[in-house]
Order: structure tokens, then C-alpha cells, then sequence
């Protein structure tokens, strides 16, 4: 594993860590290492940014929550899923426990065998907000990074200051109009897709589309639309993205930092951080410690909403063969249906 | 079996190289996997390599995808022997673990015509990867003397028809790879359209429905320090 333990993340990369808002840890998938942590990540754990860095994520956890991190980060490790949310008991450096929100997103798509780790503490049932403020007067994105939500008739109802940089215009000239009227007639099926499966799998999506500005010419960005839970009326927070047309090794650069960014506006237009949806666990249930990595991989993306044809052209597997894994899955577990399966790891059902 | 002829020092002067074929989805034109050949002066045969050499080839090919494509996924055919030897998976998943890759990012090919010979032996053969999940591909259905018995006696993922056979065959031949394609969609198989070399036959494939496909259109197979390299090929 010598290739892995040289994991270093790009200097780019830990700066804009640094300078990120949120609590955000770096660490190494294959033996969970704590590579870096910005500021804001120490002072949730009580240590000083001069602090030597705790040893490993499992550090930081409280030895009952250990097995469940270590199960999940496997799964996050093979690649069967891309980001995780669990609720953890984390110990301070002066031993204190608190309960956390962890959403952990792997960075394979950029190459590295690493994750980003969110530290959000979690008091009861008041949904915790990090960010504080409206995003129009709090981001500083240093990039051509717009975040904002949409209603289910796609009005734009707020956009952050950054909008200036992809459209010419500003918030004010956006926040009303419908983003339907904005986008190159050809690509109006995308999105709307795009949003629709949004809405229906509640999954997010993305979606490239052209976008007019106030040049009267038409821009290509990338739009990663996600339904914002916890609030009354039904909203989308969306994060726009200008596509790059720059290649080399500073583009490469650029969009290195850019990618971190979208990772944590994506949690904060999804609202992660304001209302985080529970979940499940997965790693806490009995006999789940018997699973195959490949089993794991296979009931990670059934929890996804993934169907077994979907599973299946994932995994270069015929469906039978799934559902051959997925029977073995119901034996381990003491099941005897997909649905008793997602019940029992959806917390509907109990343990047999 | 497909041959390069400008061969890449992958192994030292005067060896083989080992070269990656991407294959593509036709739905959206990502690049899935790519096919690990060993290139020779003279056709390989069915099969990586044979022997000794086949463990050295995986390690190297495994030391790439670490290096270079943690997360991509490589078919490589077997031959027979190896195919029936009990030990393939466990040394397939020793090989990855040591190189630190997942191992079902290598997925099995097994060519038609060998797949005739024993097909009892080959059904329970498959059965044993089936056990951890190991995907595995039927190559070159096109060549089997029975396609659809073949397909229907072997509990295979995935199933491949060259278009250089397509090219070359006969109507009554056409008619029956049609109902190969038929019954791997019915039985769930995915079905993968190799060696397409033109628009045509790039257009024919997706009139047919195939799921992946992979051929000198999309792109030339990249020697394996360029694997992490993209499809080159038109936009589908």
C-alpha cells in the first residue's frame, strides 16, 4: 500500500481548505489518516490551528461510533458511493463528547485516494447553520461560482453575488425571472430533466446548459441542482458553474480550487448544513459485518435508489448475478425481500 | 483478438507491450473500462498471456491502474487452463490488493470458441466468480459455432460481437447474432460491440441497441502510461 500512504494533497487544494468557512478535514482513505484540517475543523475538536493534527479520523471518535466510520469509509474507499452523512459522537481534546454531522465526500473524481470531512456538532434537534448570513453577502468564491435556489416553477428566488461573473449582471437582475427564459431554447429538455429528476429522486442533479448574459450571447455552465430540505414551500438550491475552455496546468489548477468550492456550496445548496436529512447508518447493523465488500457495494447503491438493472451496468454484471449477490445478502441479514432489506437499513424494521 | 503494430516498450526492448482499448457507452460516449491487450508481432491467442508471464502482465496493468487510473476498470481475457484453475480469483484479488486497487476493477473475458469446449466445466467455472461477484465477459460470440447455445449454457454478464466478423457474415449469420442480441437484452446481459472502426458501423450499433462498444473509432489503444487518457473518438 506504499502508493497510497504518499498521499499529498495538492498545495492548491489545502489552500483553499484554509481558507474555506466551513469545518473541513482532509483525510486518507485508506487508513484515515488526517492529512490537514483548517481552522474552523480544530476548533470544533478544541485544538489551536498550531496544534499538532490528531493522528487519524478515528481519533477524533468516540470508540462506540469507531466500527460504523470504519464500515461506511470502506464503502466510500471502493468507490460505491461518493459522499456519506452520519451522525457521530466525537471526543474533544479535552475529552469531552458531542454529537457531530459528518458528510464525507470522497475526491477520487479529482484523483485522490482522500476525502473531505464536514464537521458540523449537532445540538438536538435545532438544525445547525455554519454559514450564518444570505449567500449574496457572505460568499467570496474567487472563481466563476454562482449559488442560489429555485422554486418548482424554476423562479429564482436568491443568487449569490457571484452570478456577476458568469452572466454580466448582478443578483437583482436574476432573482424573478424564471431560469427557463435564460437558457439557449435547445437546451430547455436538459434542463428540465435535469431538475425534474431532481425533484423526483431527490437525489440532485447536473445538467450542462447555455445561459444568455447581458452580452446577449450565450455561455455554457455546469448547473448541479439539488431539493433544499427543511423548509416550507418546495425549493432547489442550484450551484452554476462556468465550464472552462482553458486547458493546461494552470486551468488544471484553477479548476482543482474550483472543485473544492462546488463540494462545499453543493452541501450548502443542498442544505446539508441547515437541515440535515438523516442518513441511514448503515454500519451499526448486526450481521452487515459479514458482507462481502462487493455485497457493500451492491447495497449502497440500492440504498442510493439505484434499481438492480442500474446496479448492474455499474458493476459490469448481468442482473441475475446481482440478484444472486442480493440473495446471499438476504440470507446474511435474515430478510427476505428487497423491501425488508431497505427496510431494516432504512431503521423501519428491526434486526431478525 | 486485436494485434497493435507499432509496439510500445512497456516491458523492455524487443517484448511485448501491454496497450489499453477503451470501451465506450453508447448512451452518453464515457469511457467505462478499457480492454488490457498484450501486442505482438504475431497474434497473441485467446488469452493475456499464458503461464507465468499472466501474473506479471496483471501486476503491471494493476501498478497502472494505481499509478495512474485508480477507479477505472480493465477487462483481460483468460484462457482456459486459467479459467479453470480454482485459484484465478484469489490471485487476481492478491495481485490488486498488492498494487492497492479494488479487484473487481479487472473483469474477466473468456473467448466463445474455448467456451465450447468445455462448457460444463466453463458453467461452474463461472459460478466460482459469480460466488464474489467477478464480472465476466463471452468474447467473440460471433465465432462460436452455436452462439445462441453458447450464451444460453453459460451464465455470463456480459457478451461481445466484433463487428469485423458482422462485416464479413452472411445473412443467415446476421439473423442469428440479431437474436443473440435479442436474448442477452431478455436475460438481463449487458452486450458490448467491439472493433468498430467507422461512423457506419458506429451508427449500425446504436440502431442495434448495444449498451458499450469499443473499436479504432474511438480513439487508438493507448499504451499503458497514457491510460488515464480519454476516448478520442466523435461525440455520440
Amino acid at each position: 500500500m506504499s502508493e497510497v500512504a504518499s498521499v499529498r494533497p495538492p498545495t492548491d487544494l489545502r489552500a483553499a481548505l484554509h481558507r474555506s468557512p466551513l469545518p473541513i478535514a482532509l483525510i486518507d482513505l485508506d487508513d484515515v489518516r488526517i492529512l490537514e484540517a483548517n481552522a474552523a475543523a480544530l476548533r470544533i475538536i478544541g485544538l489551536d490551528p498550531d496544534d499538532p493534527l490528531p493522528g487519524s479520523l478515528e481519533e477524533i471518535l468516540s470508540p462506540e461510533d469507531r466500527a460504523a466510520s470504519r464500515a461506511a469509509l470502506s464503502v466510500l474507499a471502493s468507490g460505491a458511493v461518493m459522499a456519506f452523512e452520519s451522525r457521530r459522537l466525537l471526543l474533544g481534546a479535552d475529552g469531552a463528547r458531542f454529537d457531530a454531522h459528518l458528510w464525507v465526500r470522497s475526491l477520487r473524481s479529482i484523483g485522490l485516494h482522500a476525502a473531505l470531512v464536514i464537521l458540523a456538532p449537532y445540538d438536538g434537534e435545532d438544525p445547525v447553520d455554519l454559514a450564518g448570513g444570505a449567500p449574496a453577502t457572505r460568499l467570496d468564491l474567487g472563481g466563476a461560482v454562482a449559488v442560489g435556489s429555485i422554486d418548482v416553477e424554476m423562479r429564482i428566488l436568491s443568487c449569490s453575488a457571484d452570478v456577476v461573473e458568469i452572466l454580466g449582471c448582478g443578483p437583482e437582475a436574476v432573482i424573478g425571472e424564471t431560469l427557463v427564459s435564460r437558457v439557449h431554447p435547445d437546451d430547455v429538455g436538459p434542463l428540465l430533466l435535469g431538475v425534474g429528476r431532481a425533484v423526483a429522486d431527490e437525489h440532485g442533479a447536473a445538467v450542462h446548459v447555455r445561459i444568455l448574459t447581458t452580452a446577449d450571447h450565450y455561455t455554457g455552465v455546469r448547473l448541479v441542482v439539488n431539493p433544499i430540505r427543511g423548509t416550507t414551500s418546495p425549493r432547489l438550491g442550484f450551484v452554476m458553474t462556468a465550464e472552462s475552455t482553458e486547458r493546461g496546468d494552470d486551468a488544471r489548477i484553477v479548476d482543482l480550487e474550483r472543485h473544492l468550492w462546488r463540494i462545499a456550496l453543493e452541501v450548502e445548496a443542498a442544505g446539508v448544513t441547515h437541515g440535515s436529512r438523516r442518513v441511514p447508518d448503515v454500519g451499526t447493523i448486526a450481521g452487515m459485518e459479514d458482507l462481502s465488500p462487493r455485497q457493500w457495494e451492491i447495497v449502497t447503491r440500492l440504498l442510493r435508489g439505484e434499481r438492480v438493472p442500474d446496479i448492474a451496468r455499474a458493476l459490469f454484471l448481468s442482473q441475475s448475478t446481482v440478484r444472486n449477490q442480493l440473495g446471499a445478502v438476504y440470507r446474511k441479514l435474515g430478510v427476505h425481500s428487497q423491501s425488508e432489506l431497505l427496510a431494516l437499513l432504512q431503521g423501519r424494521l428491526d434486526p431478525a | 483478438m486485436t494485434t497493435h503494430r507499432s509496439l510500445h516498450p512497456s516491458f523492455g526492448p524487443g517484448r511485448p507491450s501491454l496497450i489499453f482499448e477503451p470501451i465506450v457507452t453508447l448512451a452518453d460516449g464515457d469511457v467505462r473500462a478499457h480492454e488490457a491487450i498484450v501486442a505482438t508481432e504475431a497474434p497473441v491467442g485467446f488469452g493475456l498471456t499464458r503461464g507465468g508471464a499472466f501474473e506479471y502482465v496483471l501486476g503491471k496493468v494493476a501498478a497502472h491502474l494505481a499509478r495512474q487510473a485508480r477507479g477505472a476498470a480493465v477487462a483481460f481475457n483468460v484462457t482456459l487452463d486459467q479459467l479453470l484453475d480454482e485459484r484465478l480469483p484469489g490471485l487476481v484479488g492478491e495481485i490488486a490488493e498488492r498494487a492497492g486497487v479494488e479487484p473487481h476493477a479487472f473483469l474477466f473475458e473468456i473467448d466463445a470458441t474455448i467456451a465450447e469446449i468445455e462448457p460444463s466445466a466453463i458453467r461452474s467455472a463461472i459460478e466460482r466468480l459469480h460466488e464474489d461477484a467477478w464480472s465476466v465477459t463471452l468474447d467473440r460470440i460471433d465465432s462460436a459455432r452455436s452462439p445462441l447455445q453458447t450464451l444460453a449454457a453459460l451464465p455470463v454478464d456480459m457478451v461481445k460481437i466484433d463487428q469485423r466478423t458482422i462485416r464479413e457474415a452472411g445473412r443467415d449469420r446476421l439473423e442469428t447474432l440479431t437474436a443473440v442480441l435479442t436474448m442477452a437484452r431478455r436475460l438481463g446481459i449487458g452486450t458490448i460491440s467491439a472493433g468498430i472502426s467507422d461512423l457506419p458501423e458506429l451508427a449500425a450499433a446504436i440502431a442495434h441497441g448495444y449498451d458499450l462498444a469499443q473499436g479504432p473509432i474511438f480513439g487508438e489503444q493507448v499504451p499503458a502510461p497514457r491510460l488515464r487518457g480519454e476516448a478520442t473518438g466523435p461525440a455520440l
